[in-house]
């Protein structure tokens, strides 16, 4: 493998996991398919246009879309400090059963959805989160512990893991 | 509700985007300069764009003409020409050329002329004014194009922007030729303001027509250029393009708001056509 991404590679990528990415930042906004949209296509075109400069393109994906999501919702608050919901949000919410992840922040859910379901390596999410290992189990244990306060169990928590796991999983 | 984490994860497999987001990137990533003196940290957001884009611009455009060579000729071969700027810009060539404006800051003009073909000394002989003294808001405009090589071109608005349809995007079918934008007047720092909505077409075009939040204008076509102005409107109106071909075919393009929550620091000039009607 190179050490850059080709822009063919991004085009596969779109293929192989743009709609996990989607689902990524649907998660990370708590059931905005309008912010997953913005974000997921301005990631995209963002890796297209500096394709050659990208050395791992998933993560790297994913710290962009992320990125514009959150940007999108601070912009948000600013201009609705009071308002529970944003015009402009979906109003036929096609997932409206996103409890759980509801008691989580948003990079708590960014981290949890990166670990449990894309099954990205420590190393990657850190990368993906523009933070650093230590940082990612810290939040990890901490939405765990939020969980398992919620739901009372840490076995329900592991009753669906992904398959194929780097190894990491088992040191959080 | 009793769902677990881990069932709200898997259900997020039902869940996907609504359209081609790939389209979207495509035409979000074939131009997007923008010189607007807004505020000091959108000016440096954009300054360093430019820098990006310009140590990206070639290595992407060699490699994206060597795919699209082929594809293009078998288009060609099989479907006709594309109804976009490969069908002509004549209006535009016609036009005397002019020095280049000190309206329009130069540092991009490597890039631009990168993405059309053309060396900046080339590209900055090639600009032509093609409307001038037009409004936007209490400003008063021009426009400004320069026809690139083989069917790709830019045109400048000045005070706000600019939008190219790069060589190696103008056979992208979400892009077909339309190369335009829409843009405020004194920076979209305002839940309202002006909106100037202007771009090119090919010679194949018969008519434009701007959309804002349903009401129609017809827009006329001068040299291959179109331009409309709007005193105000909110950040809740939509921006629609549809642009009539003389083959009878009509393409509605859409926007983003420039005066939107999120509009300011990533004003997509471009989008796929929402619908194509024969």
């Amino acid at each position: 493998m190179g050490t850059s991404t080709s822009q063919i590679e991004v085009e596969h990528a779109y293929r192989e996991y743009g709609a996990q990415l989607w689902r990524g930042v649907y998660a990370y906004s708590h059931g905005r398919a309008d912010i997953a949209d913005d974000a997921v296509a301005e990631a995209f075109a963002r890796a297209l246009e500096g394709s050659a400069h990208i050395r791992s393109l998933r993560p790297w994906l994913y710290r962009v879309a992320f990125r514009q999501a959150a940007e999108r919702l601070r912009s948000e608050r600013r201009a609705h400090p009071d308002a529970t919901k944003v015009e402009g949000a979906s109003e036929a919410d096609p997932n409206p059963h996103l409890n759980a992840l509801a008691l989580l922040n948003p990079q708590q859910r960014a981290v949890v959805f990166l670990f449990y379901y894309a099954d990205l390596s420590i190393a990657d999410i850190a990368d993906a989160t523009g933070s650093n290992r230590i940082a990612v189990r810290v939040q990890l244990h901490r939405a765990r512990e939020v969980l398992r306060r919620r739901y009372g169990s840490a076995v329900a928590m592991r009753e669906w893991t992904p398959t194929g796991g780097t190894g990491e999983h088992e040191l959080v | 509700m009793n769902t677990s984490w881990s069932d709200e994860l898997q259900a997020l497999d039902q869940v996907g985007p609504s359209r081609d987001l790939w389209a979207e990137a495509l035409a979000r990533a074939a131009s997007s300069h923008l010189y607007h003196g807004a505020t000091p940290g959108r000016f440096h957001a954009l300054a360093r764009m430019r820098s990006w884009r310009r140590r990206t611009a070639v290595t992407v455009s060699v490699a994206v003409l060597a795919a699209l060579g082929a594809g293009s000729a078998l288009a060609y071969h099989y479907l006709g020409p594309s109804p976009g700027f490969t069908a002509g810009l004549s209006g535009l060539d016609s036009l005397p050329t002019v020095p280049w404006p000190s309206s329009i800051p130069k540092e991009g003009l490597p890039q631009l002329a990168s993405a059309t073909g053309l060396t900046a000394t080339q590209a900055e002989q090639r600009m032509r004014l093609v409307q001038s003294g037009l409004s936007l808001g209490n400003q008063s405009v021009d426009l400004y194009a320069f026809p690139g090589d083989d069917g790709s071109a830019c045109v400048f608005l000045t005070g706000s922007g600019d939008i190219c349809l790069p060589t190696w995007m103008r056979n992208n079918p979400a892009l077909d030729g339309v190369a335009w934008a829409a843009w405020g007047g004194d920076g979209p720092v305002a839940p309202t303001g002006p909106l100037g909505v202007f771009g090119l077409v090919a010679d194949n075009v018969s008519g434009v027509e701007a959309d804002i939040s349903g009401t129609m204008r017809s827009v006329p076509i001068v040299s291959n250029s179109f331009y409309a102005n709007y005193d105000q409107i909110t950040n809740k109106d939509t921006i629609k393009l549809i642009v009539r071909f003389d083959d009878g075919t009509t393409r509605t393009f859409s926007a983003p708001n420039p005066y939107a929550d999120n509009g300011p620091t990533q004003l997509k000039h471009l989008s796929p056509p929402t619908s194509t009607t024969p």
